[in-house]
């Protein structure tokens, strides 16, 4: 590299610093000079709206950084509120004293409420919280009466040295240093680059399993989040106290906690900047419908001001769901600019997210093709010249699951009536991903049909989901998760929906077929072995009265001799030459004497195809699938 | 305490009881179904209490012919709040699909107070003037009596829906695994709604019974909120154990408020749900998974 070629480099590096640096500073000069260019009401607004932030920011700590959901703000609040208010009233303490007891005896509460929830998951922690607030509500009050202050504390006048603050200014500057300090503590804090504490409440967030498995002490750092976050909406909660003089039990309710954890909802979980701007739309709200309002005809606009609080909250509530159903991210993400990435999906809020992907193909990997064998389109020429049509035809089909993850990579087959088909390859192949495109996806998996048509008697079936195309006759029976744990294994059977009665197969019938399953069918299908599992899987889809039958993985995890009576099985079905089967399977050698022609996939593609015997002769199959038997070990 | 205070404390235990025990198995339907809390449920029985009255006052319908017209519109509102709401949000961490639920209550809170002005309204139920006699002084209203028998009734035709029925058992399985569900066959989405229209319409009952001895107010809420304690002490999927639920918080209750006040109304059942919480995370009644380990 050339001394000239490498000058552009550092340039180019400081440029977003320097762009940072002057637009910090003219952020900087902007708020620190508000309350001169905005009137004095406009002033009130934003100085609301910075004390609404810097309790959304405390909650962020435990609600968005560590996950836990909480709806306890208020107890916080209020416990806050009231220590320093009664320190102030009753025991004469200056105000900054008298604060940071008040956060301090917040954070103790925090750390008395921590310590039951580590035990909760999700939605119990919400109603746990919610819970201990009433009580801690009931209790103030019970407090506030023995003290004979039965309407509050009366905080008096803030002072700094010997000047009271009265002005709107000078509370917008007192609520500015508040929400800088809540915000940069909390940023700094929460940092996953720079700090230890971040990282782990990410992890612990991520994956609590994971989290202690690399040894990170998930319960000591969610009583953590919890007690800074307490001490902080503690100290929100003297300041409040201050702002409005006297602090009264009827201002402080239950709907408060809602409303913050729904500022955080609507500005965006875990983000400071989120909670900063949930607070300002919340603040915005009620002034905003004001300024409508007020342009409405005459009529329209006094019946709207006679509800006005109830208008106000209806918007909130309306922007709430919203804001969750369209971009459960929040609001902050409409100021990010990552505008190409937008679609959402639930693997990217939650590390739990189903569908995950096989395995990340390109699309480009060369196919190599089959001595002697026919593609499908051809197969399907000679087959519609013959006056037959396929079943399914699978054309060009491309499987992607979220992040462009691409498992099935354009693959090209067709099924014609009766016949069976075997799916080989390795893990990762997209063998798995090929059924679900043929078996659909519903709507909160990330595994989506991109390209390509899935042709049933010569129609599309792209756009049915998986109930859809059960009830048009193709039917999976998936890998995992294959039965209903809690249903009676006669149950299992009859809750699915029935096809035609010339297909489905009776339940004598199918008893038959499996002998085993006839000797439970009253004890819960949890307790069935891996193999009666599959059995029950299996008798469940000819219940449902398939013409396609998917069958994922029959052997995996089953022990020889299962597998041998489950190949019985299904060697019994072939003899009535009207259902038609695709058996995707590890282990090729239990195929061959059962299906009518072998794809063998990998990458996403089908790499060879053809006759089953055929394939194991060649040692194609045996040269990229190893572990399988060689032909003369063969039962 | 002496025992007619305490015979008293029971019959009152067991009115309040059974309104708890039939907005709790709403809950625990919904629970059950969706593994969601509709924490528009309050909001869900308060407004039945303003469309009964409504309904009894403008079109002069009986209580029986109140009841069932309710019940019918806000079955209408649990099964669209799924349809609508949630069903897109199936697969998401469940804080979302329930912070909906959250913003629903903030809309129809609007709504009951742009509408009906947070008055408050009396609904006539049947016979529902006069009182019976239970010794040692201590009496219930008819209404009560008839709300009891309202509660016996709901559920042991929900528990019988659940445990005998075809669609119990469908509903059972797309609650497990609606994947599966939907391979075989099963409609989710449908059963889901329909879930969700039976918990409505159980809080409607249940919101209208306790109008029928008390008055349509804005209150109702409070009291569907006190409802989540009752169905999580008896577990959340149990109707059964909602019902022994319902009971101890309603006897928390009365006895809360005899002891401190109507203040401590919610403490004492809030009380009540984060001792359960803590003792036994998943309440007393409910089922463990079934699993072969």
């Amino acid at each position: 590299m050339t001394v000239q070629g490498s000058d552009p480099l550092p340039m180019a590096a400081w440029e977003p610093t320097v762009k940072r640096a002057v637009l910090w500073s003219l952020a900087a000069i902007i708020l620190l000079t508000l309350p001169y260019w905005l009137s004095n009401g406009a002033t009130l607004v934003v100085t609301l709206a910075l004390l609404t932030a810097a309790g959304a920011i405390a909650l962020n700590l435990v609600s968005g950084t560590a996950g836990l959901m909480s709806l306890g703000f208020v107890a916080f609040l209020t416990t806050g509120g009231f220590t320093a208010g009664y320190l102030i009233e009753m025991h004469n303490w200056s105000a900054l004293p008298a604060l940071l007891a008040g956060g301090l005896a917040s954070a103790v509460l925090g750390l008395i409420v921590a310590l039951p929830t580590l035990r909760w998951r999700g939605v119990y922690v919400i109603l746990g919280t919610f819970g201990i607030q009433y009580v801690v509500l009931f209790l103030a009050n019970e407090f506030g009466r023995r003290l004979e202050r039965p309407n509050g504390f009366n905080f008096g006048l803030l002072s700094i040295g010997d000047h009271p603050i009265v002005s709107t200014a000078s509370w917008y500057y007192i609520m500015l240093v508040l929400v800088g300090t809540c915000g940069y503590a909390v940023w700094t804090l929460t940092d996953p680059g720079s700090s230890r504490i971040g990282r782990a409440w990410i992890t612990a967030r991520e994956n609590r399993i994971v989290a202690s498995a690399v040894g990170i002490n998930v319960a000591r750092y969610n009583i953590l989040a919890f007690v800074i976050s307490s001490f902080l909406i503690g100290v929100v909660g003297g300041v409040f106290g201050y702002f409005v003089g006297i602090l009264t039990y009827e201002s402080l309710t239950v709907a408060i906690s809602v409303q913050y954890l729904t500022i955080l909802l609507l500005g965006g979980l875990g983000s400071v900047t989120g909670s900063i701007i949930g607070a300002a739309f919340f603040t915005a709200v009620p002034f905003l419908v004001q300024v409508i309002t007020d342009s409405l005809p005459r009529g329209l606009s006094s019946t709207v001001n006679e509800h006005a609080s109830a208008v106000q909250m209806a918007i909130f509530g309306l922007t709430l769901i919203i804001v969750i159903s369209f971009e459960p991210r929040g609001m902050v993400q409409l100021f990010k600019r990552d505008w190409r990435n937008r679609r959402h999906s639930p693997e990217q809020l939650s590390p739990a997210g189903i569908g995950q992907a096989e395995a990340s193909v390109s699309p480009h990997t060369p196919v190599a093709t089959f001595r002697g064998g026919l593609t499908s389109s051809q197969e399907q020429i000679e087959s519609l010249a013959q006056g037959k049509q396929p079943l399914l035809h699978a054309a060009g089909m491309v499987v992607e699951y979220s992040r462009r993850t691409i498992a099935v990579a354009g693959v090209d087959f067709a099924i014609m009536p009766g016949s069976v088909i075997g799916v080989v390859g390795l893990n990762g192949a997209g063998k798995t991903s090929l059924l679900r495109g043929l078996s659909g996806f519903i709507a909160s998996e990330t595994g989506r049909l991109t390209a390509g048509d899935v042709l049933w008697k010569g129609h599309s079936i792209n756009r049915l989901d998986p109930t859809e195309r059960s009830r048009c006759g193709i039917v999976l029976v998936s890998e995992r998760d294959k039965i209903f744990k809690s249903l009676s294994v006669m149950d299992n059977l009859t809750v699915a929906a029935r096809g035609s009665p010339d297909r489905a197969m009776p339940i004598d019938a199918l008893m038959d077929l499996f002998p085993s399953l006839a000797r439970r069918a009253n004890s819960a299908a949890g307790y069935l072995s891996g193999g009666e599992r599959q059995m029950l899987a299996l008798a469940r889809a000819l219940y449902q009265g398939p013409e396609l039958l998917l069958v994922d993985e029959l052997s995996l995890g089953l022990a020889p001799v299962v597998v041998k009576s489950l190949i019985e099985a299904i060697r019994a079905l072939r003899l009535n030459r009207t259902l038609s089967m695709v058996l995707v399977e590890q282990n090729a050698a239990i195929l061959t004497d059962v299906v009518d022609e072998v794809l063998l996939m990998a990458n996403g593609h089908i790499v060879h195809r053809g006759d089953a015997n055929e394939l194991q002769e060649s040692g194609v199959v045996e040269e990229i699938l190893l572990g399988v038997r060689r032909q003369g070990e063969r039962t | 305490m002496n025992w007619p205070t305490l015979w008293q404390i029971v019959l009152e235990t067991i009115a309040l009881g059974s309104i708890y025990a039939l907005v709790a198995a709403g809950i625990v339907v919904i629970f059950r179904a969706t593994g969601l809390f509709n924490f528009a449920h309050g909001q869900f029985m308060a407004l039945a209490g303003y469309i009964g009255y409504t309904i009894q006052h403008y079109l002069g319908f009986n209580y029986a012919a109140t009841a069932i017209a309710t019940a019918a519109i806000v079955f209408g509102l649990g099964a669209v709040t799924y349809w609508s709401l949630l069903r897109r949000l199936l697969g998401f961490p469940l804080w979302a699909p329930i912070m909906v639920t959250v913003g629903l209550s903030i809309v129809l809170d609007s709504v009951i107070d742009i509408v009906w002005q947070q008055n408050t309204f009396e609904i006539h139920g049947f016979q529902a003037i006069g009182r019976v006699e239970l010794g040692w002084g201590a009496a219930l209203s008819n209404a009560a009596i008839i709300n009891i028998a309202t509660a016996v009734v709901v559920l042991c035709a929900l528990e019988l829906i659940f445990a005998r029925t075809h669609y119990g058992r469908r509903l059972q399985a797309a609650a497990e695994n609606p994947l599966l569900a939907g391979l075989a066959g099963i409609k989710v989405a449908r059963y889901f709604a329909l879930a969700w229209g039976i918990g409505g319409a159980t809080a409607a009952i249940g919101g209208l019974g306790y109008s029928t001895v008390a008055l349509v107010t804005p209150t109702l809420v409070s009291l569907g909120l006190r409802a989540f304690p009752a169905a999580l002490v008896g577990g959340m999927d149990s109707v059964r154990g909602a019902a022994v639920g319902g009971f101890l918080v309603a006897f928390a209750e009365v006895w809360g408020v005899r002891t401190f006040g109507s203040a401590a109304a919610d403490a004492t059942v809030f009380l009540v749900l984060l001792l359960t919480l803590i003792v036994r995370p998943y309440g007393f009644f409910g089922s463990r998974d079934i699993a072969r380990v």
